[in-house]
């Protein structure tokens, strides 16, 4: 019983959230192009600490709709880096108008997860 | 394996959850509208142990199963006098009063610097125990399907056991249960827990794959495909509500070219289904048929062998 409780003393503190590094500050503007649910959108990539622009990261933006739950599997898009530093571009169709919450994974120079919810109206 | 496909083999595994949650209550006569809501406790509290305290997932996953399983006892306790429809909408405003008081509920603490915990409408962010630990969707698909695996041999032993019988009589007819000497009352109390704890598997698993959950990703749309999936699979056994999950997610994904629509045609097609086949494509009698067909080969065989 005893190994019991330490095993799971182990496994409960082993695998604690990671220590302090610097986060992802994430801003999202999206404009619909001329075809209805196509949307451009510019992403602004900075550290949330040291509020420098990030430069050469892999960016991935998932949108998924928090009242469906899973029902919209739409396949995640790169954002490709702009003309200024941080700045990111990714267009992205979706399926219908509301509240999307977009997961957005960076990698590369800062390694983050960000989820923001933006409302997309006609 | 593509990104893609192992998102849609997640949601397939992670909703089995919850349908077969939605399943065993229908098993014991019970409609429930307001699984969503064990889903939504399993979701947070799970998330909440992990990203505000840092517990593993693991040692996370069974505590919000035994939190969301007593709330759902404890549900199912309250409404023993109700049945039928009855019981639905009182489930089902169970699931949005959660909702509501997830909407309304704020408390966080500071991790690494940030305020970490359920904000509002805002939801739950900063689940990262599996974005930290680096484990990528792919592993979360073992981790689901292992754990379904384990759900699904349990399930198998439960209904070749005397529980499952029981559960099936009271189902079939309560008062028949009762005059039998079954405890009716404490094993609807204990049916309700378990489907509770089931459904909250699904919930934990869907807070670390998406590291944010809303309040509103447990509404009414979650409680009525979940019970379909039951309806729609068949209730002859615990393969059905997984084939019910997997029409409709498949299907889902199938006719992505009508977009917003596909909800629509969903409803109609189930609805279509459910008047030819009430009790869903696999059956009690599809099943019984089936398993009676296979006992029949592996008679004939064993009699085979024999004679020669």
């Amino acid at each position: 019983m005893r190994t019991v409780i330490a095993g799971m003393a182990v496994i409960a503190l082993s695998t604690g959230p990671a220590l302090a590094k610097d986060r992802a500050a994430v801003k999202i503007e999206c404009k619909e192009t001329e075809t209805s649910l196509v949307y451009d959108c510019a992403l602004h990539l900075s550290g949330k600490k040291s509020g420098k622009p990030v430069e050469g990261a892999k960016v991935a933006v998932k949108p998924d709709m928090p009242t469906m739950p899973g029902a919209h599997n739409i396949r995640a898009v790169e954002a490709k880096p702009a003309d200024k530093p941080g700045a990111y571009g990714f267009k992205m169709k979706l399926d219908m108008y509301g509240i999307w919450a977009l997961k957005v994974t960076v990698t590369g120079p800062l390694r983050d997860i960000v989820v923001q919810k933006i409302e997309f109206r006609k | 394996m593509d990104d893609h496909v192992i998102t849609v083999l997640n949601n397939i595994g992670g909703f089995s959850f919850i349908a077969l949650s939605a399943y065993l209550l229908l098993l014991s006569g019970e409609i429930s509208f307001g699984q969503q809501a064990f889903y939504g406790i399993g979701a947070y509290a799970s998330g909440m142990m992990t990203a505000m305290f840092g517990l593993s997932f693991w040692l996370a996953l069974p505590l919000a199963m035994i939190v969301s399983g007593l709330a759902a006892a404890a549900v199912g306790g309250l409404t023993l006098r109700l049945r039928g429809l009855y019981f639905a909408i009182a489930t089902l405003a169970f699931a949005e009063t959660v909702r509501l008081i997830l909407v309304a509920t704020t408390w966080q603490v500071e991790v690494d610097g940030e305020p970490v915990g359920p904000n509002g409408s805002e939801g739950l962010g900063n689940i990262r125990w599996g974005f930290d630990n680096e484990y990528e969707p792919v592993d979360f698909l073992w981790m689901i399907y292992g754990t379904l695996g384990i759900v699904l041999l349990l399930f198998f032993l439960m209904e070749r056991s005397r529980l499952g019988s029981i559960i099936r009589t009271i189902g079939a007819d309560r008062l028949l249960a009762e005059t039998q000497g079954i405890a009716v009352t404490r094993y609807k109390i204990l049916v309700a827990g378990l489907a509770g704890a089931l459904a909250a598997i699904g919930g934990a698993f869907y807070a670390h794959i998406q590291t944010t959950v809303y309040p509103e990703n447990f509404d009414v749309m979650l409680g009525v495909h979940s019970l379909a999936y039951g309806l729609i699979g068949g209730l002859g056994t615990a393969v059905g509500p997984i084939l019910g999950v997997l029409l409709d997610v498949g299907f889902l994904e199938a006719v992505e070219w009508i977009q917003g629509y596909r909800m629509i045609v969903f409803g109609g097609l189930v609805a279509v289904l459910l008047i030819f086949m009430p009790r869903g494509i696999l059956d009690e009698r599809r099943i019984h048929r089936l398993r009676t067909a296979l006992r029949g080969r592996r008679q004939a065989r064993t009699h085979g062998a024999a004679g020669a």
